[in-house]
């Protein structure tokens, strides 16, 4: 379904709810994989889609539509993950960074991750990179988005997220390859 | 090798776009065939995916029943920016006369040192502070504040040019970045 027969639909307090329903049917993995790389932990990434979805749906009258419902939601997806994960860290009383370690040490013990030495270790790698390098790296390179959905979503030239991309790669490679 | 014109306009075309992303899918194949693992590793649990709209749909509902029930209306105040600017500057005012006071009475010498105020050194309080445990971020004012109240803030009386100066000074660190539509 086009997005703007979506959007009016989801505008429209008749068609509202079903519409909406397609709305999460259609997205909720895309989004979910998204925030889970970001928060790292299953149930934390189901409270931020959750989160996710209900602001979605209480704002969707303000949705301008200036940019695509699809790059509008993942900005909120982003915006809600990097909530929660500073809201996570004040909690604690720890940084971002040592909230990044936390969380992947913690994968060792995590049901959900069924990595072995090296994916643990890829993980380590993207905890270390910046933010910008670590979101713009998952969305290429394990979300394979283009470039330009990512400047669209993101509000940043194909150029400077092509360098950033790039040297998120040669952070992550050199890191693998240190011992 | 050379291309010549009738190699590129002969009766062979290609997809729109196909030579602008070439490198790109290239670049991808050649990463995930190299030395970077193909996979995160993260797995979800059986049926998460399938229940995952319902509990949104509960979770919905549950907010709307809340809403719905009648609550004490409580007035709501109207704030501007500069109002919540003033709260910070006289905030910060405070620490730093507080911090000049306890680092004046240390420094004198009929000072008790059994006090309990001797152990809280004014680098202390900087540390302290330094280290974000005294922040106010945006995101505190918004959890603060419910969206009337949001609503209410008054950003009128700010120009473009204080406002992109003031983040141009201020906005380092990209978590502080908050995307719209």
């Amino acid at each position: 379904m086009p997005d703007s027969i979506l959007i009016s639909r989801l505008k429209d307090s008749n068609t509202r709810e079903e519409a909406f329903r397609e709305l999460v049917s259609q997205y909720k993995e895309r989004l979910y994989w998204h925030i889970r790389r970001m928060v790292i932990d299953h149930d934390d990434a189901d409270d931020v889609l959750q989160n996710t979805f209900v602001k979605i749906y209480r704002n969707i009258n303000s949705f301008k539509q200036e940019s695509s419902l699809f790059s509008w939601m993942y900005r909120i997806a982003i915006n809600e993950s990097i909530t929660f994960l500073n809201a996570k860290a004040r909690r604690k009383g720890i940084s971002n960074t040592e909230l990044q370690e936390n969380l992947v040490k913690n994968l060792k013990a995590d049901v959900y991750f069924n990595g072995n030495e090296i994916l643990l270790k890829l993980q380590q790698a993207i905890a270390t990179l910046p933010d910008k390098q670590k979101l713009v790296f998952n969305m290429k390179y394990f979300e394979e988005l283009t470039y330009e959905e990512m400047s669209e979503i993101l509000e940043t030239s194909v150029g400077a997220l092509k360098a950033s991309y790039h040297h998120a790669v040669k952070k992550i490679e050199q890191f693998l390859t240190a011992d | 090798m050379k291309y010549h014109k009738k190699d590129r306009e002969g009766d062979f075309r290609v997809p729109e776009d196909y030579f602008d992303t070439l490198e790109d899918r290239i670049m991808q194949t050649v990463l995930r065939e190299g030395k970077l693992p193909q996979k995160d590793g993260f797995e979800i649990p059986p049926d998460y995916m399938d229940q995952v709209e319902g509990r949104i749909m509960t979770v919905l509902e549950t907010q709307d029943k809340h809403k719905n029930t009648p609550a004490p209306r409580k007035k709501t105040p109207v704030y501007t920016l500069r109002d919540i600017a003033y709260a910070i500057s006289a905030a910060a005012a405070a620490v730093v006369i507080l911090t000049t006071v306890f680092h004046a009475d240390l420094s004198s010498p009929e000072r008790n040192n059994t006090n309990t105020m001797v152990n809280l050194a004014p680098e202390d309080i900087e540390f302290y502070m330094e280290n974000d445990m005294l922040p106010l971020y945006g995101q505190d004012i918004t959890e603060m504040l419910d969206t009337t109240d949001l609503n209410a803030i008054s950003f009128s009386t700010l120009e473009d040019e204080e406002v992109i100066s003031y983040l141009e000074e201020h906005l380092t660190d990209y978590s502080d970045l908050n995307f719209d539509n």
